[in-house]
């Protein structure tokens, strides 16, 4: 893991050539200006929508608000590069939006009438937001339960109306949490590539495939992967501190349950609305014009590719899974047998890969590849005659290695949740009973964390399954990926060819959100 | 022979000092208790002689071997040594059977079926091998862990706070049954409780640790209680009332009366100890010293007395005392009081008090 990250600021600090000055008289300060924007925007975009459902849904009672308790994490189900060729196919100018008011208004051309461009900024903004919400939904939801009942109602005894106490108690009270949901989104927003490409909007994870792929120029793609690292650095120092003051925050007296405040008349369907719609957005509508295409109108090659690549997916997503959780298993089981610095740092340092866009990643992990295959091949030539030509690099080994690296977190969190819960006195009778530790590892800890290990299995496997821009970097050429398939289609606007490989990736995606939701807490406390 | 030997056991976590050169031994069939307060590293001195700690400084043999000193460390898994924790520990996954078998690995099928029934019927819990542990009562899990720990025929059984996680009923109950299984395997055990109680109950040698890390006394059980030599040994069992006087030709003056003090010298000031346990009173005056009860709380088999000595030595202040029956119509009468011979302790005053 320290490796790939070591690699980008070698390769940044020791480029010969002036690539950098280059890059910044160029593109560089636009790069920098849309990431920044695009950030801005998600994150106003994702609190609102994410603090305001939380809200609702935990502190009022309003029609089907038991089913938005949990519907609304479906939208971390939609990848943004899905959910963006979704709405292109709708809302451009062939699509069904537009042709419908050109016939109700009898317009005919654009020049007649002014419509907003979806592929922009601001529609990227619209997509990653409808996409990324529910992390902060998550985090907020769960800070809004953990609230003390009496806390509030003593602001309102106090003479405040329902929106003051909201804004002025519950929000505040709520902020590290809604912190803490923010940075995850905001290291989403950083790592996505697919929606920004197709909406040719330059952020820097753009970047890094333009001056690479374009420029041919792999310092200068290190040296934007460098500064994209200073943005993650302030991120994870804001999502620490989060969870610092997240415990703070949370303690208190709490009082027994209280019933939810009933909304009256017309409020009850405005909560509802509001809950309702970007649910509705990000993954109702998208879902059923997906369904609809995939089953009506993607072409029969299509369909073939879309095997072969479904294939490759689980190959590569199953791969990774192994390695991540096996490899989770032995630094947790490790950090317990041996609670010594050392192995914590190395813990910790591995959970930071989650934190770095897989664009990024992919760099960290090609470079030090390429220079073991060059050296093996050059030991090969000199001494055997023989060139073993690049044994890893563009492999299935290659993408493997860096899904393990990037979602390495995912797994040790669920292993150290699920190691967490077993007393170490179960391990002391295990080994005064003649076990060795290995022997309790496989006999004692496997079995007893069977359903965290499951977890881990299905939050990595998922999470390969819709990786994007470390598969573009990574991949042996020719391979396709569901991810990367979808990305071709729907770039060359083949919107419904995109569609099978897209529905596939969301019906996976579905799983996390089913064990999420059976996870977070349903009642106030 | 020795069944567990340890020999000048230090201990620190990070900066602070648990064991200070704590020495003990354990016969085989013996039952050693070792009594102290909380947090004052009696666990930490089993995990060590378990091997989950590691020895820092020290000596540790089981069965005369060397397990642990300065140069070698034997795994826990390789030192026959039985542990039963405070919390069970019982593997929940597992049934009862695989639970005791677990520690069998190395035995015959046959032979291991035939060992897990032996200390099934010891442990009174025949029939219930199939169960899981959770459908157990706290009393059966209890039986279920020493079965477990027993079944390897460890040479040295350690228990870490046997009976605290029951309740007050079962306690004695479990205890009289877990006494009567431990004598009948003979093997040497360790066991570890803050309560003084238990401890007099289970022992055989008992060794009181202050909160020090160090070992005050060692020695009977009934020798222990009835002859502390030091002040917090004698305040540990229960109750007390703590005076304070000054050794005058052999003697020290109480408030309840004169108690002789032969060894100590002239003028030396001297804290005394008096149980709540120690003091009669009676209607009677010709024994001990006039006294107006303030309150008295019953407690069942006993009752809770507080007064005050009536006379000019009375500072004002209040003694206590734990008198046999119940007693509630004592309040606002004068009675005597005296201490029962046996019950008063005197020490040197340590720097501190």
């Amino acid at each position: 893991m320290a490796i790939p990250v070591a690699t980008i600021v070698i390769l940044a600090m020791s480029s010969s050539d002036d690539i950098w000055a280059h890059l910044l008289s160029t593109v560089l300060p636009e790069y920098v200006m849309s990431t920044i924007g695009l950030m801005v925007g998600v994150a106003i975009g994702t609190v609102i929508i994410g603090v305001g459902t939380a809200w609702l849904v935990s502190t009022r009672d309003f029609p089907a608000r038991r089913i938005f308790e949990w519907a609304l994490l479906l939208p971390l189900a939609m990848p943004g590069y899905v959910i963006a060729f979704v709405y292109t196919d709708t809302l451009e100018f062939a699509g069904p939006v537009q042709g419908a008011l050109r016939e109700l208004f009898g317009w005919s051309s654009p020049r007649d009438y002014w419509f907003p461009e979806i592929r922009s900024l601001g529609g990227a903004i619209a997509m990653l937001s409808l996409v990324l919400y529910p992390y902060i939904y998550l985090t907020a939801r769960t800070a809004f339960l953990e609230q003390s009942v009496t806390l509030l109602e003593a602001g309102r005894s106090l003479g405040r109306g329902p929106w003051r106490n909201f804004l002025t108690l519950a929000v505040p009270m709520a902020r590290p949490a809604i912190i803490v949901g923010l940075t995850l989104a905001m290291m989403e927003t950083l790592n996505d590539f697919g929606t920004v490409d197709f909406f040719a909007v330059s952020t820097m994870t753009a970047g890094i495939f333009d001056v690479w792929f374009n420029m041919n120029s792999i310092a200068g793609a290190a040296q934007i992967a460098t500064l994209m690292l200073l943005f993650v650095v302030v991120l994870i120092v804001a999502e620490r501190w989060g969870r610092r003051r997240q415990r703070f925050h949370q303690s208190g007296a709490r009082v027994g349950h209280r019933p939810l405040r009933p909304l009256s008349g017309s409020n009850r369907y405005l909560a509802f609305l509001a809950c309702f719609l970007p649910l509705a957005l990000g993954f109702i509508y998208p879902a059923a014009v997906l369904t609809n295409m995939a089953f009506g109108e993607a072409s029969s090659d299509a369909l073939d590719g879309f095997f072969s690549a479904a294939a490759n997916s689980l190959t590569l997503s199953g791969l990774a899974a192994v390695f991540a959780v096996a490899i989770a298993l032995f630094l947790g089981y490790g950090m317990r047998l041996y609670p010594n610095r050392v192995l914590a740092v190395a813990g910790r340092f591995s959970s930071l890969g989650y934190a770095v866009p897989g664009a990024v990643l992919a760099i960290g992990v090609i470079t030090p590849l390429a220079w073991l295959d060059n050296s093996v091949d050059g030991f090969a030539r000199s001494y055997l005659g023989i060139s073993t030509g690049l044994i890893l690099s563009g492999t299935i080994v290659a993408v493997t290695f860096g899904y393990v690296t990037r979602f390495l977190a995912l797994s040790l969190g669920a292993v150290e949740t699920g190691l967490g819960r077993i007393t170490p006195n179960i391990d002391g009778a295990a080994r005064t009973l003649g076990h060795s530790p290995l022997s309790v590892l496989r006999r004692i800890h496997i079995p007893m964390m069977r359903g965290s290990i499951l977890i881990a299995v299905i939050l990595v496997f998922v999470d390969g399954m819709k990786e994007l821009p470390m598969t573009l970097i990574l991949r042996p050429f020719n391979f396709e990926t569901l991810a990367t398939q979808v990305q071709q289609f729907a770039k060359a606007e083949q919107f419904a060819d995109a569609a099978p490989g897209a529905l596939a990736i969301v019906a996976v995606g579905i799983l996390p959100v089913i064990l999420l939701s059976r996870v977070i807490p349903t009642r106030r406390q | 022979m020795t069944g567990l030997l340890i020999e000048d056991v230090q201990h620190a976590y990070d900066d602070t000092t648990v064991l200070r050169g704590v020495s003990l031994s354990v016969g085989a069939g013996e039952i050693v208790c070792l009594l102290g307060p909380s947090g004052c590293g009696k666990t930490t001195l089993l995990r060590i002689a378990a091997g989950l700690e590691r020895l820092q400084s020290g000596h540790v043999s089981v069965g005369g071997v060397t397990v642990a000193d300065g140069t070698r460390f034997l795994m826990p898994e390789q030192r026959g040594v039985g542990f039963m924790f405070q919390d069970y520990a019982l593997f929940p996954h597992l049934t009862i059977q695989q639970n005791i078998e677990f520690g069998l690995d190395g035995l015959a099928p046959s032979a291991k079926e035939k060992r897990v029934k032996e200390v099934l019927e010891q442990v009174d819990l025949v029939g219930y091998g199939a169960g899981y542990p959770h459908l157990l009562s706290g009393g059966q899990q209890q039986r279920v862990a020493l079965a477990r720990a027993l079944a390897p025929e460890p040479g040295v059984l350690l228990l870490d706070e046997p009976f605290s996680g029951l309740d007050e009923t079962l306690r004695g109950q479990v205890r009289e049954e877990i006494l009567v299984i431990l004598k009948d395997t003979g093997v040497a055990t360790l066991m570890v409780t803050h309560n003084p109680e238990e401890a007099m109950f289970m022992a055989d040698r008992m060794m009181v640790m202050g909160p020090g890390g160090t070992i005050l006394q060692s020695g009977g059980p009934s020798d222990v209680y009835t002859q502390p030599t030091d002040e917090f040994v004698a305040s540990f069992f229960g109750q007390i009332n703590k005076l304070t006087g000054t050794v005058e030709n052999g003697a020290v003056e109480s408030l309840l009366g004169s108690i002789a003090t032969p060894e100590l010298e002239n003028g030396l000031p001297v804290s005394i100890i008096i149980r709540a346990d120690g003091i009669e009173i009676s209607p009677d005056g010709s024994a001990g010293r006039a006294i107006t009860v303030t309150s008295a709380r019953p407690l069942g088999r006993s009752t809770f007395v507080r007064f005050s000595v009536v006379g000019e030595e009375s500072d004002g202040s209040e003694l206590r005392c734990r008198l046999p029956g119940l007693h509630a119509d004592l309040v606002g009468q004068t009675m005597f009081a005296s201490v029962i011979d046996g019950h008063a302790f005197v020490f040197p005053k340590s720097g501190k008090a």
